[in-house]
């Protein structure tokens, strides 16, 4: 069967097409790639298809750039790339280059996404002082069968067959379509397997609901002038604005979940952790994933104040301290919020 | 010896551009106006650092910044237009039995006697007509070791010695005007002494001509080294090589901008060079120089899918001594056409006006600034120091993010893609450590710069052979 026709391309490309429009809302690096992880896992297949039809510097460089950013697109996406990556020195031998040649060509492809995971992980550690600290869930993740749906297994068995029928007919039309079915049901039953399912086409994949900041300001207002309240993990990062300022000042975004060193930074003040429920494409925003020394930083004095949609709302029990927080009380005595920066010099 | 022609060295006024058109030449290295307006800059920013060190300071990091962001995109641009490379022709055009017009060669030697085996027997290689080739060999008068060379070997009878006077400046754009008044032929070409230029190329460059109009003065054939792998240095040069001759001229080409000509393999129509007065003897990268002044002129220049192969410079403290050359060559080229800026923008267009400044002008100013914002870098990580970052407001950061991250990876992987068109593949890893060679390159800009305030008109030769 000639994989490299052009026919066959355009089919798997239409399948990645439908198939990438269900990997939208997840943890990521490059912001909002509702369409761009799509669109460059697209473009990276045409290069691909370009490419085994003409070779050419201009399309293998668009390779591998789409890869790198592949990469920087989240988990399912990082997938799609490996995979390629990985069909990459099959690909190049096919074309019966010199062994330097293919390693240039590796090279060329491999540096742009190498790149990026090294930039990943140094602002890792110029931002959250822990430079693998998006790869700590990795170890969770253990492969269960139970969650494979059985319909998909099904169906992922019988584009397999269609393929290989097809293929055997010469119906490439038909085996490219079956191909495309049978290696993105694959590839979802494998992140199924692994506890991701929420990045299958069948499950909402909204996430979390941005907090109601409003709510919560309210909420701890009501209890304390000193508010402060820290909204966790990168769908935090996302929360809308409130309209009052003054409400908004008590939000403080928060990556790196420490309580010890919350507390001796804003020493004397209320404090309040506001997570987002850890299900759907915020499953890797689960704290306790995330922070496998959540209790040696102090988690133990996290107590549940409320619940704000799919948002949970806990305050840090601290004993106060006499001298805690003079400045910032005083300054906020006529009410209003300060710059926490402008009291704890953090 | 008995082929000298005296005459010509004799006749030739090799300072013609500089007593006729002293404004395009580097013989002044700094026009008063230049002066002026470079000491009310150096007077200005002191008095801000003075009164104002903080926004000073801010304000030039980002305007520094600016001019990366400039250069990354503009690289990009540069080798994405190089897609489709140069010119060629089919095998049959170059078999055809013709009359083939007369091609001048002119070859500049000074102490190179050992080379000129070699580059006899790489002139005799040439698919062309003999009897259509007139070399010309051009000695200086007083380097007895390459005349004696010259005088022992048994010269073909289409080569003959031009013996250049001994005076000031000694440098290769003089002994080429020489060449140039004494060549015979419609079209010329230089080699250097160690060149190896592909069979074909002679003919390849009458078919461009040809087949291209009359405004294309000068076709550009691809340089490349024949000892890549000799050691570190050598497989670093030959990938910038690669990425500069492979993907920079080509792109520049197809986007119809002055072109900084290389110092070996350019092919002329004479005619259009003796229009221009030939090259500038007091600048000491010519080549730069006749690309803008021919570009200003109205003509332009073509890339040849042709290949001359050189010796990459093997020793460290040679090749620092050839790139301060170079870089004070930019610097020279820079000054001499920014003496009158509207006359620039008359001439070559704003576009074409901005392509000059990013590629003359910005290559020795990014050399020049590197060095600060790497140390300035390292400075921070190592210290974390609040002054520092206090010199980059955020959009200044984002900015300057970019350009660590994005476009220092921009311009490796440019070298990457160099290599592999150039079908460098055994050295295509050593692209990895090309930092420590843009230090280098930031060494050599430095230097430059002071040779050029104490000694512009210095020619530090290059030394071959080293690898043999």
């Amino acid at each position: 069967m000639a994989l490299e026709t052009e026919a066959m391309w355009m089919s798997v490309l239409r399948q990645a097409l439908v198939g990438s429009a269900f990997h939208a809302p997840l943890p990521r690096m490059l912001g909002e790639p509702r369409l761009l992880g799509p669109v460059l896992l697209l473009t990276a297949l045409a290069a691909f298809a370009l490419w085994s039809r003409r070779p050419r510097l201009a399309t293998w460089t668009l390779l591998s750039f789409c890869l790198a950013a592949l990469l920087l697109c989240g988990l399912p996406f990082i997938g799609w790339c490996v995979a390629l990556v990985a069909v990459l020195p099959a690909f190049i031998a096919s074309k019966r280059e010199t062994r330097p040649r293919t390693g240039a060509l590796m090279l060329l492809a491999a540096a742009p996404s190498v790149y990026a995971i090294l930039c990943w992980l140094l602002l890792s550690h110029l931002i959250l002082d822990d430079a693998i600290y998006v790869w700590r869930f990795a170890p969770r993740l253990t492969f269960d069968t139970t969650r494979i749906g059985r319909w998909m297994i099904g169906a992922a068995i019988a584009a397999g067959v269609v393929s290989a029928a097809s293929a055997v007919m010469r119906r490439r039309a038909i085996c490219a379509v079956s191909i495309g079915i049978a290696l993105y049901l694959a590839w979802t039953s494998v992140l199924s397997g692994f506890g991701l399912g929420w990045c299958a086409p069948w499950r909402d994949a909204g996430g979390a609901a941005r907090p109601d900041k409003a709510a919560v300001a309210a909420y701890v207002r009501e209890r304390t002038p000193w508010g402060r309240v820290f909204v966790c993990g990168y769908s935090g990062l996302a929360a809308k604005p409130c309209a009052d300022e003054a409400d908004e000042a008590l939000f403080v975004p928060c990556l790196d979940l420490r309580i010890d060193v919350l507390r001796e930074a804003y020493a004397g003040q209320d404090l309040f952790i506001l997570v987002p429920k850890p299900e759907g494409p915020d499953a890797l925003e689960s704290c306790v994933w995330r922070y496998d020394d959540l209790y040696s930083h102090g988690a133990q004095r996290l107590l549940f104040a409320a619940d704000f949609g799919d948002w949970r709302l806990y305050q840090v029990i601290s004993p106060r301290r006499v001298a805690d927080g003079g400045n910032y009380k005083r300054r906020n005595a006529h009410g209003g919020a300060a710059s926490c920066r402008a009291t704890s010099g953090w | 010896m008995e082929r000298h022609d005296k005459s010509a060295a004799d006749q030739a006024d090799p300072l013609e551009l500089a007593g006729r058109h002293p404004e395009w030449s580097a013989r002044g290295p700094l026009s008063t106006t230049q002066r002026r307006i470079a000491l009310c800059i150096a007077i200005l920013i002191a008095c801000c650092v003075a009164i104002r060190p903080m926004p000073t300071l801010r304000v030039l990091v980002a305007a520094t910044t600016v001019f990366y962001l400039l250069s990354i995109a503009y690289r990009l641009a540069i080798a994405w237009a190089s897609r489709k490379g140069g010119l060629s022709f089919p095998k049959e055009m170059l078999a055809e039995q013709r009359d083939w017009p007369l091609y001048s060669i002119l070859v500049p030697m000074y102490r190179e006697g050992a080379t000129l085996p070699g580059l006899v027997a790489a002139i005799r290689r040439l698919d062309y007509p003999a009897q259509r080739l007139d070399v010309q060999l051009l000695l200086e008068a007083d380097d007895d070791e390459t005349v004696s060379a010259a005088k022992a070997m048994d010269l073909p009878s289409f080569v003959r010695v031009t013996l250049v006077p001994p005076s000031l400046p000694r440098t290769k754009p003089k002994a080429c005007n020489i060449g140039l008044a004494a060549a015979k032929g419609d079209y010329l070409v230089i080699y250097d002494a160690e060149d190896r230029p592909d069979p074909d190329q002679l003919k390849k460059a009458v078919l461009a001509f040809e087949a291209s109009g009359q405004d294309v003065a000068c076709v550009q054939s691809a340089l490349d080294y024949h000892n890549p792998r000799q050691n570190l240095l050598t497989r670093l040069f030959t990938a910038e090589y690669s990425a500069w001759f492979d993907l920079a001229l080509p792109g520049l080409a197809r986007l119809g901008a002055p072109i900084p000509l290389g110092g070996t393999s350019n092919h002329f129509r004479i005619e259009i060079l003796r229009s221009l007065l030939g090259w500038d003897a007091y600048n000491v990268t010519e080549d730069c120089d006749l690309g803008v002044r021919l570009a200003r002129a109205g003509y332009r220049t073509l890339m040849l899918d042709a290949t001359t192969w050189e010796e990459a410079c093997s020793s460290l403290p040679y090749w620092i001594r050839q790139r301060t050359r170079w870089q004070k060559g930019y610097i020279q080229t820079f000054l001499v056409h920014t003496r009158h800026p509207l006359a620039l923008v008359r001439d070559l267009g704003a576009v074409n006006t901005l392509h000059f400044l990013l590629l003359v002008g910005g290559s020795i100013f990014s050399s020049l600034a590197n060095p600060v914002f790497w140390l300035m870098t390292l400075a921070w990580f190592l210290l974390r120091s609040r002054g520092i970052e206090a010199l980059y407001p955020a959009p200044v950061f984002a900015a300057s993010a970019f350009c660590l991250f994005v476009g220092n990876f921009v311009f490796f992987y440019i070298g990457l893609a160099g290599c592999y068109r150039r079908r460098h593949d055994r050295i295509i890893l050593a692209n990895i450590l090309m930092p420590f060679y843009w230090a280098l390159m930031s060494v050599s800009a430095w230097r430059a710069l002071a040779q050029f305030l104490t000694d512009p008109f210095r020619w530090e030769k290059t030394k071959h052979g080293l690898g043999n």
